[in-house]
């Protein structure tokens, strides 16, 4: 358990030098050569594709769609699943491309995709909102992410009046929320004409579903196909426009060979490390939580989970440090990703609470809606787009699959209660919470800023 | 005495390995690299009429100065700075320098165009 997570610090270390040398430097010169020889519809189609590719060949989504094509006995097809989630993750990368380069304010886009979630999770039954929602969580993934950011990072900043921190963020939290919504509206569409299609779906999304009992060298060879069946989608659309469209070789190629090696490696080795050290943890204390009794020690355990979880998620350290380039003075690091831990702990917190005291989900959702509308236009603009980005990456790899035993252990604790629907919220609540927290931070700073000026 | 200069070239991103390779041919040591953006000139439009802000390499060195003045030569040359797009190059004389040998490195470029001639000289 202890070389699991040491193998974790490594990985992530390895991982996130690989980042800055291959990931982020592709995703901007891609950007940089669209914009410069004026190609919108082909950037656009490249932003339909490169969304669809990261996630068509996601582990976790086509287990997912495995399982759904089989409780619904063939009704669900895996690979509608698969493609629809694919084309609406594309379909968010282009509208959110659209969106940075006129210049509309993320916020809207988000609160409407929100506003309409709300009475489609009414309309649809408990079991779709699961899936919709487990379809959701997998669309984001450690390298898909950073290179999606890249992406809207670099073409802001080869624009000239666009500014890079508040219009190039805001693709990641439109690729997390389109899949939600689609999936949503295919459940209605396949349940008005069969209301039993999936009676018997189980939620919870693993980061190894797809692993085989085996020996553990062909797991371990397993792992590393898996990992690259996973890469290659992406690896092929950027390959493609790159030599086929743009026509151009790629700039610094020993740099990116050099980065992909250490990204790989540091992948491979943070999964490890994952699978051996982290979630056994993670889940053996979340299922700890049946015999913790309920009250405030509950509340501090699920928070402290929460926190401690946030703090390893890679994805999320890269954008921030990233994030941080634009914006030294506003944008530390360590206080942003504190505050991002701050937020899914509290996130979780409110969902254990609305789980105790019987709270209706759509209730504290509303809720937080309102509040996060409210705080949203009172922040500072130009860190509104970084923010909504934020929520959409702390719930990804390492957060999820916890987040999930948490529900089940939750579930447990305070007896009783639909697993499902409380995973459900359990993942959304902390990334709202996230967004708020952000939020909040920004405008608390800006006026001690603003008091501090004028005195 | 010799005298130091300021080599500084403002490059296009796919031209900052060859502009690197070139001043270290000529005995620049030590090569600073700065990643910028930077407006053409006339102005390059992308869609919706919005300007182009493309990717640069700002490369920065201190050399001897008629090393730096023969790599500003051969920057221009070779890199095709004149088309558009491509980028500048130049270098003035500097006062004083400090953390830098210029009379050491003078003696080494002229020590390597030495073996060289030696290498060329049976062949040739």
């Amino acid at each position: 358990m202890l070389a699991g997570l040491f193998l974790v610090a490594l990985g992530i270390a390895l991982f996130l030098r690989g980042l800055e040398l291959s990931v982020f430097p592709i995703g901007r010169n891609i950007a940089d050569a669209f914009v410069a020889k004026g190609m919108l519809s082909w950037l656009l189609i490249f932003g339909f594709c490169l969304g669809a590719a990261t996630v068509i060949a996601e582990p976790a989504l086509i287990a997912l769609a495995q399982k759904a094509e089989i409780v619904s006995e063939g009704r669900i097809g895996a690979w509608t699943l698969r493609l629809l989630v694919a084309a609406s993750v594309g379909t968010a990368i282009v509208l959110g491309i659209l969106r940075s380069i006129l210049k509309h304010s993320v916020l809207w886009y988000v609160l409407g995709g929100y506003l309409l979630l709300i009475p489609v999770t009414y309309l649809t039954p408990p079991e779709i909102t699961g899936l919709a929602f487990d379809a959701g969580a997998v669309s984001v993934n450690m390298v898909t992410v950073p290179l999606v950011v890249a992406l809207g990072m670099g073409l802001m900043a080869s624009l000239k009046g666009r500014s890079v921190l508040s219009e190039g963020f805001g693709l990641a939290a439109l690729a997390v929320m389109a899949p939600r919504l689609s999936v949503q509206f295919y459940g209605i569409v396949v349940y008005a004409s069969d209301p039993t299609v999936l009676d018997g779906y189980e939620s919870g999304v693993r980061l190894g579903a797809v692993q085989v009992e085996s020996g553990p060298l062909s797991a371990l060879l397993t792992d590393v196909l898996s990992m690259m069946a996973n890469l290659a989608p992406v690896v092929l659309v950027v390959l493609v426009f790159q030599f086929l469209v743009i026509r151009q070789p790629m700039l610094h190629p020993r740099r990116l060979i050099g980065g992909t090696l250490l990204l790989l490696f540091g992948l491979f080795a943070f999964s490890e490390g994952l699978t051996s050290g982290l979630f056994p943890i993670g889940e053996h204390l979340a299922s700890g939580l049946a015999y913790a009794g309920g009250g405030a020690y509950l509340l501090v355990f699920v928070f402290l989970l929460g926190f401690a979880v946030t703090l390893v998620e890679p994805a999320l350290m890269a954008v921030i440090r990233h994030a941080a380039h634009l914006d030294p003075v506003r944008i530390h690091p360590p206080v942003v990703r504190g505050l991002v831990a701050l937020g899914v702990g509290l996130g979780l917190v409110i969902g254990a609470l609305r789980f105790t005291y019987g709270w209706s989900l759509d209730h504290v959702f509303a809720g937080s809606l309102v509040l996060l509308a409210v705080l949203a236009v009172l922040a500072p603009r130009d860190l509104v787009a970084f923010c909504f980005d934020l929520g959409g990456i702390a719930t990804s790899d390492v957060t999820v699959p916890v987040i999930a035993a948490l529900g089940v252990g939750l579930a447990m604790a305070t007896g009783g209660g639909d697993v499902m629907t409380e995973g459900f919220g359990l993942v959304a609540l902390a990334s709202l919470y996230v967004i708020i927290t952000v939020l909040l931070y920004a405008i608390v700073m800006q006026r001690i800023q603003a008091h501090g000026e004028m005195s | 005495m010799t005298k130091a200069s300021l080599l500084i070239a403002v490059v296009s991103d796919q031209l900052e390995e060859r502009a690197v390779a070139i001043i270290r041919e000529e005995g620049g040591g030590g090569v600073t690299l700065l990643p910028g953006r930077g407006l053409n000139f006339p102005e390059h439009k992308s869609f919706f009429g919005l300007g182009y802000r493309g990717l640069e390499k700002m490369l920065l060195c201190v050399l001897d100065a008629t090393i730096a003045e023969h790599a500003v030569e051969r920057l221009n040359r070779e890199l095709d700075l004149l088309q558009p797009f491509q980028g500048l190059a130049f270098c003035f004389e500097l006062d004083a320098t400090g953390g830098i040998d210029i009379a050491a490195i003078r003696r080494h470029v002229e020590d390597e165009a030495h073996k060289r001639s030696n290498d060329a000289g049976p062949v040739g």
